[in-house]
Order: C-alpha cells, then sequence, then structure tokens
C-alpha cells in the first residue's frame, strides 16, 4: 500500500501576499502537494507555481490539472522543464483534456470534439515525453473520467487522477459519481494498468469535519441532490464526520479503492488538516 | 537610477536555477533599471523566470523583451500577464512584439503567419489585453488599473503607428527594412532617425519612452580600433564612420559613451536602452559615469 499524500487546489488569484501566505499555510497544514487549476478568473498558473515553490521549503508543487487545449504543447513543454528547473525538481504535471465549455468560448478557442479534445491531451504529453527522453521526467499525473482517457492515462502517467464527477459536472453544480460509479471507475483503470503500480489520486470534493455527522450529510445532500443521504455517507469524495472517523474513512479508502493520494479544494484547506495529522 | 537615462539588459541564456538568480543579482547590483526575458524557444519561459528575478532582486523592472505575440492566445496571456504583474507586485512591464523568428513558428507547430496577419494579430492582443485590464470582473486585477506599463517593440510602419497610439514605451529595433524571415543587419542612423521621427509624428505631442535594442556594446580605451573591428564583424553592413553614429553601437570609454548616450538623446530621442545579456558587465561603468 503506497503513503498517503495530501494535495490542495488553490485556485482564488491575488496579491503576491496572500498567494505566499496561503502557500505556506498549506506546507505548514501537513499538506504534500500545493497544486493550482487552470481556469479562466482563476490564478495563472505557471507563474504561480514558480511562486509558490519559492515561499515554501518542501511541498511538491503541481498542476492540478492544466486545460491541455488551452496551451501550445512546445511552449507548455518549456513552461514546465523552465519551472522543473527554477523549482529545484519540485514540479508535478498534471494534465487533463478540458471540460468547461464556457471557457473555451470566453479564449476563442474550438470547443470541438471529446477526440479532438483527447488528440490535443496525446500532443502535449507526447512532447513532454520527448523533451525528456533523456533525462528524468517530473511525475505525470492525467485525470479523467472517459474510457479513452483512463486507458491513455494508464498507459502514461505515474498517478491516474479520478475526478470523482458524474456527467453535467462542468454545468455549475456539484455532479458527484455515485459509490458504484466510481468504484467502476477505479475497477477499469486497474483492469488497464495490467499490474503495472501506478498511484491513484482523488478529489475530494466535501469536507466537513463535524460531530453532527448527519446534520453535514444533510447539508451536503441539498448540495447533491441526485445522490441520497446514505449514497453520500459511503462516497469516499465526501469527508463528513469526527476527525478520527474522516481519517479511518480515507484509510477504507486507500484498502478498498487503492487510492492514496487525496486533493482537496481551496475552500476545504484548512478544514482537513486534522484528518492528515490523524493520518501521519 | 541614472536620471534621465533607464538601461535594460536582456537576458537570452537558458538557465540553472543558481545561475538564474546569481544573473539577476548582478543585473542589479550592476546598476541596471530593467531585467528583459526575451522569448524565444530554447530559452527560459518568460512568466515564470521573471517571477523567480522577481523574488531575488529589490528593485529592477521586469519586462519581456519582447513577447512573441502570435504565440499566445491573447485571454490567457492577459490571465498570466496579469498574475505576473500581481505576484511582482506591479514591477512587470510587458513587452510585445509581432514576431519574425519564422524557424520558432515551425518548432512550435504553427504556420507562419504573413506580416500583416502578425501584426493583425498583435493589434488583437493589445485591443484584448486593455478590455480585460478595464474589466473589473477580470481576474487576477492587474495592480494598476491601466494594467502594466506597455513597451511595443518593431519596426514597420504598422507596428510603430500601433505602438504611437497604445505603448507607454516605443522600443526600436535599430535593424535595416529587409526582407520578411530573411537575417536582421544594423540599420543606419539616418534609418533610425526616419523611424524616430515617424513615431513622433505619430504620437502628436504624447509622451512615450523611447527605448533602443543595444546590439554591440564594446568599453575600451580605444574607440577607432573598435570600430573598425566592429566594421569587419558586421561584414560592411554598415562603414567605420556609420557605425560611429548609431546608437546600436556604443563604443568608446565609459566617458565617450556617456556623451554618445547625450548625443543620441538629443537627435532621436532615446532615454532607454536595453543591452544584451553578455555586455552586463562591460556596460556597468558607463551607468556609474551617468549616476
Amino acid at each position: 500500500m503506497r503513503p498517503f499524500r495530501f494535495g490542495v487546489a488553490l485556485v482564488a488569484p491575488g496579491s503576491r501576499a496572500e498567494w505566499v501566505a496561503k502557500c505556506r499555510r498549506a506546507e505548514d497544514l501537513g499538506y504534500d502537494v500545493v497544486g493550482v487549476v487552470d481556469h479562466l478568473g482563476r490564478v495563472a498558473p505557471v507563474p504561480a507555481l514558480l511562486l509558490a515553490a519559492e515561499a515554501t521549503e518542501r511541498v511538491k508543487v503541481t498542476t492540478y490539472v492544466l486545460n491541455a487545449s488551452f496551451h501550445n504543447a512546445v511552449l507548455l513543454a518549456r513552461d514546465l522543464t523552465g519551472l522543473d528547473e527554477f523549482t529545484g525538481g519540485r514540479l508535478e504535471i498534471g494534465i487533463g483534456a478540458g471540460y468547461v465549455r464556457a471557457e473555451f468560448e470566453a479564449a476563442g478557442i474550438e470547443w470541438g470534439t471529446p477526440g479532438q479534445r483527447f488528440a490535443r491531451l496525446k500532443r502535449v504529453v507526447t512532447e513532454i515525453e520527448r523533451v525528456y527522453e533523456s533525462r528524468p521526467r517530473p511525475p505525470l499525473l492525467l485525470g479523467g473520467r472517459g474510457d479513452r482517457m483512463l486507458e491513455f492515462a494508464a498507459e502514461h502517467a505515474d498517478t491516474i487522477a479520478f475526478t470523482g464527477t458524474a456527467p453535467g459536472a462542468a454545468e455549475g453544480r456539484l455532479a458527484l459519481a455515485g459509490p458504484t460509479a466510481l468504484a467502476e471507475r477505479v475497477d477499469f483503470v486497474k483492469r488497464a494498468l495490467d499490474g503495472r503500480d501506478a498511484e491513484l489520486n482523488l478529489m475530494v470534493h466535501l469536507v466537513r469535519i463535524t460531530d453532527d455527522r448527519r446534520a453535514a450529510l444533510d447539508e451536503a445532500q441539498s448540495l447533491v441532490s441526485h445522490l441520497s443521504t446514505e449514497e453520500l455517507g459511503e462516497l469516499p469524495t465526501v469527508v463528513v464526520g469526527s476527525a478520527a472517523a474522516a481519517a479511518e474513512q480515507l484509510q477504507r479508502t486507500r484498502e478498498t479503492l487503492g487510492v492514496s493520494y487525496f486533493t482537496v479544494i481551496e475552500e476545504d484547506l484548512t478544514r482537513l488538516a486534522p484528518v492528515i495529522q490523524k493520518l501521519r | 537610477m541614472t536620471g534621465e537615462f533607464r538601461f535594460g539588459v536582456n537576458m537570452v541564456v537558458p538557465d540553472s536555477r543558481a545561475a538564474w538568480v546569481e544573473k539577476c543579482r548582478r543585473v542589479e547590483d550592476f546598476g541596471f533599471d530593467v531585467l528583459s526575458a526575451a522569448d524565444h524557444l530554447g530559452m527560459a519561459p518568460p512568466f515564470p523566470a521573471l517571477v523567480l528575478a522577481g523574488e531575488v532582486t529589490e528593485r529592477v523592472k521586469l519586462n519581456t523583451f519582447v513577447l512573441n505575440a502570435p504565440f499566445y492566445n491573447p485571454v490567457l496571456l492577459a490571465r498570466e500577464v496579469t498574475g505576473t504583474d500581481q505576484f511582482t507586485g506591479g514591477r512587470l512591464e510587458l513587452g510585445l512584439g509581432a514576431g519574425y523568428v519564422k524557424e520558432e513558428f515551425e518548432a512550435a507547430g504553427m504556420p507562419f503567419p504573413s506580416a500583416r496577419e502578425r501584426v493583425d494579430h498583435l493589434e488583437r492582443t493589445i485591443l484584448e489585453l486593455e478590455r480585460l485590464y478595464a474589466d473589473p470582473e477580470h481576474k487576477p486585477a492587474p495592480v494598476r488599473p491601466e494594467g502594466p506599463p506597455l513597451l511595443l517593440g518593431g519596426r514597420g510602419d504598422r507596428v510603430l503607428t500601433l505602438a504611437a497610439e497604445h505603448a507607454d514605451i516605443i522600443g526600436f529595433t535599430g535593424t535595416a527594412k529587409s526582407p520578411d524571415g530573411a537575417a536582421l543587419v544594423p540599420a543606419g542612423a539616418e534609418d533610425i532617425e526616419e523611424r524616430v521621427e515617424f513615431v513622433r509624428a505619430k504620437l502628436g505631442g504624447r509622451h512615450a519612452e523611447f527605448n533602443l535594442l543595444c546590439h554591440f556594446v564594446n568599453i575600451t580605451e580605444d574607440r577607432a580600433g573598435a570600430l573598425a573591428d566592429l566594421a569587419k564583424l558586421t561584414q560592411g553592413a554598415l562603414s567605420v564612420d556609420q557605425l560611429a553614429e548609431v546608437p546600436t553601437a556604443l563604443v568608446g570609454s565609459p566617458a565617450e559613451v556617456a556623451e554618445q548616450l547625450h548625443a543620441h538623446r538629443e537627435r532621436f530621442g532615446l532615454t532607454y536602452y536595453t543591452i544584451l545579456e553578455q555586455n552586463m558587465a562591460q556596460f556597468a561603468p558607463v551607468i556609474e559615469e551617468l549616476r
């Protein structure tokens, strides 16, 4: 079983001072990885990771995840090799195919078919593999939900990231996959890996540390109305309960699904900290 | 600061982190005002390089010199620019150009657009940046409402017209007119003066800082000998007499070069020089001389 790793996906843009403070806070709270998303209106990922590494001592820095369609493969490879060098090898690279259609439109980039978006991702990954042919490549995380994407990830990635979402996630509501659907995706990847050892990552969409689990699940259910409270209670992407119960839940997820690397979104940064403490 | 002048160094060599940090500190210690990152394949990526430069220096402005605009989607570029502006505490000066190295477009897997299309893209980029800076919803927000100072560099009428309309800093290339995609050769003084006058007319009284990329620096007690060497080096593109006149060749003792800079300011209105990285150390006494 792999050791736990905990990451946070930072989103909010801000001043240098705010960004530095946030990255240091993530490190102080025990996170292993500081990640940045790649969305319009959010932080600029490449400069942000440079500064994140400057502001911290220990954490890895990662793109979580780059939208492959937003980037020219050759220029992105220059950004990533530059970051790798400038962060002293603390970079991890996370890439996805992009899923928010409105952002493509705002940037004037063709949305295209899923096949076209997948082709862009392949081109980016191929270029990264090419520039690192003769030297050690930073760990590569590939994330997604569909068969084609996960098969490709099983073939190329050091870490495979499950979004934990159901179709429709991009439309602004929290559309989480149910426990059965998520387990099915994990099984799919394990079959595709065919014995190869890869790290499995899961996006945790909601963290509530509380002694009143029932009330917190009800609150969660109001956000994720398509799942029942019972389903939410056993969903690995929703971590609700006391710190001890949450820690047990993550241990159980690691045992049953083999997922050992968990990433929360920025607003849950502080909430997960006591759980991380318990798992060290 | 050297009073009426500003001096920048254009960094072009890809480096290890340690070498980059050390070099950035030297730029500042030598008294330069601006640290610039070029935008070419095979070199460091400009924005993270400038954020790191900002972290390890105190004072110097941080400049892209110049971004190859057609490489970038304007909306994504805006995020990169305002993000870097924030992370460097407003020390960013954005330099844009229309792009000119055909091989790099090929290497990036992009078609090499015609000169007209490249300038069209540059114009769209400028307008899109201005629009997004002014949009209160745009995040990251620029440090100043009008965005970071804009340097536009180029040679042709259209680029310089755009520069006169939009830029805080006009970047003259000091190169002669040449076929698109061909190697660049230095322009004579009259040619540079003609470009400067073109911009002055377009500016119509609006103030803009005039920048020049200085191709040749030789700080020496033997100005005549050095100019003769330079004439050979440039393979007769300009005669010794012509080289003695151009602001793109700063040759002589620190006092002589300081004198040339004052003369060039009178003639061309140039007050901001960008020199190449390899010339940084030898140029430092000139900055001393002008203090």
